[in-house]
């Protein structure tokens, strides 16, 4: 089940964030790169077209898609108040 | 193919312009999330997307000189794949780049100009998308670019935008100030429009001879026509052949005629 991309993004600032905090031992991460396989799709909905996607979650999604699309991410711990 | 896609999206996909916008704002709207997240948290430091660089599986087709691309969904082979790559921009550069909304007179707002039904949400809609915000804007853009440009970059047809550029710059009236019966001053009367500048003072007529025009500003100006010129169509001169018809009446709203063109 695809989802609206900005929600699978907030679900991997999550797991971002989760790691990172689990880092107390005077080291933390700082910066953190994703490459993953995911399905993508776009829809139109309320006037206007949505992109939706997801990562595959199993080898049979991914025997589904011959090459799948592949979203790179690079996160970077930024100061709140620098945020738009 | 998907059974859960629309025909239409499925056959064809949407237009290229069309994806980059949906995968923005969908970044957009993570981030947006993201810091609200953050700030609520009253965290310090949290993670932002740098950069994301997308490598999608899609079919492209041209189709009436537009590119169309739908993303390969299971089961399709052989497909291209469009390297996008996106940055994030900081604070400091929306700043620079943002248009201030505050100080933008609710008189040349889009919606006061080309009403509020459906058909001109959606034109607002479009309009907005290209970033036309407000009457001003689209009245500069229709000088340096031309009416069949934004219709293009909007998905307009020329004549409907045409038509709505016509309606929003056509002088308004917006107040009469009646003169006092003893004394011998004239009524005033305030007209707007977005065509209207502070030191091009456009000339004038009705009933046959000169309005006196005592005020003139950003999209507004105020004249001190005759007793006799009051309730006669006015012809408003604003220069680079724009003309427009207003009765000088309380709420009176007027017609343009572009000479060259709209």
């Amino acid at each position: 089940m695809l989802r609206d991309l900005s929600e699978v993004l907030l679900d991997l600032h999550d797991g971002v964030t989760a790691a990172s905090s689990r880092w107390a031992l005077g080291v933390r991460i700082v910066d953190a790169q994703m490459t993953l396989p995911v399905e993508v799709r776009a829809i139109f909905r309320d006037g206007g077209c949505v992109l939706q996607a997801d990562v595959l979650r199993n080898r049979a999604d991914a025997d589904w898609l011959a090459v799948p699309s592949r979203l790179a991410i690079t996160w970077a711990e930024t100061p709140v108040e620098a945020l738009p | 193919m998907n059974a859960g896609i629309p025909p239409l999206v499925q056959d064809s996909g949407v237009p290229f312009d069309v994806l980059i916008q949906a995968l923005t704002e969908q970044l957009d709207k993570a981030q947006a999330a993201m810091a609200l997240k953050a700030r609520v948290g009253k965290l310090p430091l949290t993670f932002a997307v740098k950069e994301v660089s997308f490598d999608l599986r899609a079919f492209v087709q041209v189709i009436d000189d537009d590119l169309y691309v739908r993303p390969a969904g299971p089961g399709d082979s052989e497909a291209s794949t469009i390297k996008l790559a996106l940055t994030t921009i900081t604070k400091p550069m929306i700043e620079e780049n943002a248009i201030d909304f505050k100080p933008e007179d609710p008189k040349l707002s889009l919606r006061e100009a080309l009403g509020d039904d459906k058909d001109s949400e959606d034109l607002q809609r479009r309009l907005e998308r290209i970033g036309v915000r407000n009457v001003q804007q689209l009245s500069e853009l229709r000088k340096t670019a031309g009416a069949d440009v934004i219709a293009r970059l909007a998905r307009l047809p020329v004549n409907r935008l045409q038509q709505a550029l016509m309606t929003a710059s056509a002088p308004r009236v917006t107040q009469v100030e009646s003169a006092a019966p003893h004394l011998d001053e004239p009524s005033r009367v305030h007209l707007t429009s977005p065509l209207l500048r502070a030191g091009m003072l456009p000339r004038v007529r009705a009933a046959g001879s000169m309005v006196p025009v005592i005020e003139a500003q950003n999209g507004g100006l105020v004249l001190a026509p005759l007793a006799s010129q009051m309730g006669c169509e006015a012809e408003i001169d604003f220069g680079d052949g724009d003309v427009g018809r207003v009765t000088l009446s309380q709420g009176a709203i007027g017609t343009l005629n572009a000479k060259g063109g709209a």
